[in-house]
């Protein structure tokens, strides 16, 4: 990973120190005044739009706009993640929440324009199905975009590493290599690292999951999974073959 | 050492607002003029922030932790909020809150305001997308599982906005703020 510029840490430093102050937070509680209590989740709410008609509603948009990504993206295109600048509550992105807030329970009649409050908390619909999860990636990938992506070509051959994972980890464990030897230093070479471990050790070969790993602690020491990796480096050392691997957290 | 909240550590399986809005508030206050929330907007912004987190605080199922959903509420309050901005044709940019440097002196509360006025304004040209992978990233803290779950993206969206905008304001910084200065 490339030396950051001591500005841009001098200046995140500043954006890190400035936390709310107390007179203001207790400013905020007051402007907040008492609150009502708050409603009880209940599966069985009424609300004025029954599921089946929010079912169609979303199944409608999906294909409204699998139809959109099919025309107007080109095919290469719908495997690599877009940068989108679109705010992340269109009604499809919200259907790959997998792990977003529970639905907020809704009033008995729902109002023609709801509060901002209830907006910002409006919930995502229950885990997405695959299909759901190809509408939402369409969505993204056709979301308009101002900046071009870093690294495309790098990304793909990392975000194909990582689908290959669970199928196939021979697989997943090639296509990490094309990547150290095409962008040895690349804008991914942390996360690739990461997933080599991960991979290494779901295959049982432990011995070199070790080594990559004391390797990925000297080479970047400020990772966010430096202290588990270096936790799990201390830990008593099992065979090859005999650790089923516990994915490591990614930085 | 960046301060983070104790939200998930301090609470127990069913979440009391009033220390839920203890915990949060502080950060929330931060992650918001990072977002582009101007100084004389932050108090109602924060307010709608913790009325949508007082709202749905019930149904809160833990799938997330809970600092990744109240700041998933920031991100989707400030969304609105910029939309809001832009159908009035308010320009959002403005002098950046001085939170932290209160307490300092003057020379380093020079320093900080322009170093913050410079991330601002740099900020404020980012997507919103790529603004907040890089603001909950690099300055709250989050690690990235937390962030696309928040943002309602794939772990590999998060990483390709946040190394987008990183290379964006690294250049753009080294142009707004001569060497040596803040």
């Amino acid at each position: 990973m490339s030396k950051r510029a001591p500005l841009l840490e001098r200046a995140l430093e500043e954006a890190r120190g400035a936390i709310g102050r107390q007179d203001d937070v207790e400013r905020l509680r007051a402007k907040l005044g008492e609150l009502p209590p708050a409603p009880v989740p209940s599966a069985t709410a009424p609300t004025s739009v029954g599921p089946g008609a929010k079912l169609a509603i979303v199944t409608l948009t999906g294909a409204l706009l699998i139809g959109a990504a099919l025309l107007l993206m080109p095919r290469s295109s719908m495997n690599t993640p877009a940068p989108a600048h679109a705010p992340s509550r269109t009604p499809v992105s919200t259907l790959d929440a997998r792990s977003a807030p529970a639905p907020a329970p809704m009033p008995a009649t729902v109002p023609d324009a709801p509060s901002p409050a209830l907006e910002a908390a409006r919930a995502p619909a229950p885990p997405a199905k695959s299909a759901k999860r190809r509408v939402a990636r369409a969505a993204e990938a056709i979301a308009p975009s101002h900046a071009p992506d870093p690294a495309p070509a790098e990304l793909e051959l990392l975000t194909r590493a990582h689908d290959a994972i669970e199928a196939s980890p021979q697989r997943a464990l090639s296509l990490i290599d094309d990547h150290a030897r095409l962008y040895p230093s690349g804008s991914f070479a942390q996360e690739r690292e990461a997933l080599a471990i991960d991979v290494l050790r779901k295959l049982g070969r432990t011995t070199e999951a070790r080594e990559r790993a004391r390797a990925f602690i000297a080479r970047f020491p400020k990772a966010s999974n430096v202290k588990h990796l270096a936790r799990w480096l201390d830990a008593p050392s099992r065979s090859d073959h005999n650790e089923q691997a516990r994915p490591l957290p990614t930085p | 050492m960046r301060e983070v909240p104790e939200a998930d550590a301090a609470l127990g399986p069913s979440h009391d607002f009033e220390v839920v809005f203890r915990d949060m508030a502080p950060y929330v206050l931060r992650v918001l003029p990072r977002m582009g929330v101007r100084p004389a907007d932050l108090d109602d912004v924060a307010q709608e922030v913790f009325l949508a987190v007082h709202k749905s605080l019930p149904s809160f199922e833990g799938r997330s932790q809970l600092r990744t959903w109240v700041y998933g509420i920031c991100i989707r309050t400030c969304s609105n909020y910029r939309r809001r901005a832009y159908h009035k044709h308010e320009q959002i940019t403005d002098a950046p809150v001085q939170a932290a440097a209160a307490s300092a002196g003057p020379e380093r509360r020079a320093q900080t305001q322009q170093a913050l006025g410079a991330l601002d304004r740099v900020l404020e040209a980012l997507p919103i997308a790529q603004r907040s992978v890089f603001v909950l990233h690099e300055i709250e803290g989050l690690e990235m599982t937390e962030i696309a779950s928040a943002l309602e993206c794939s772990k590999f969206t998060a990483y390709s906005r946040l190394y987008a905008a990183r290379k964006h304001v690294e250049r753009a910084l080294r142009v707004l703020v001569p060497e040596g200065g803040p």
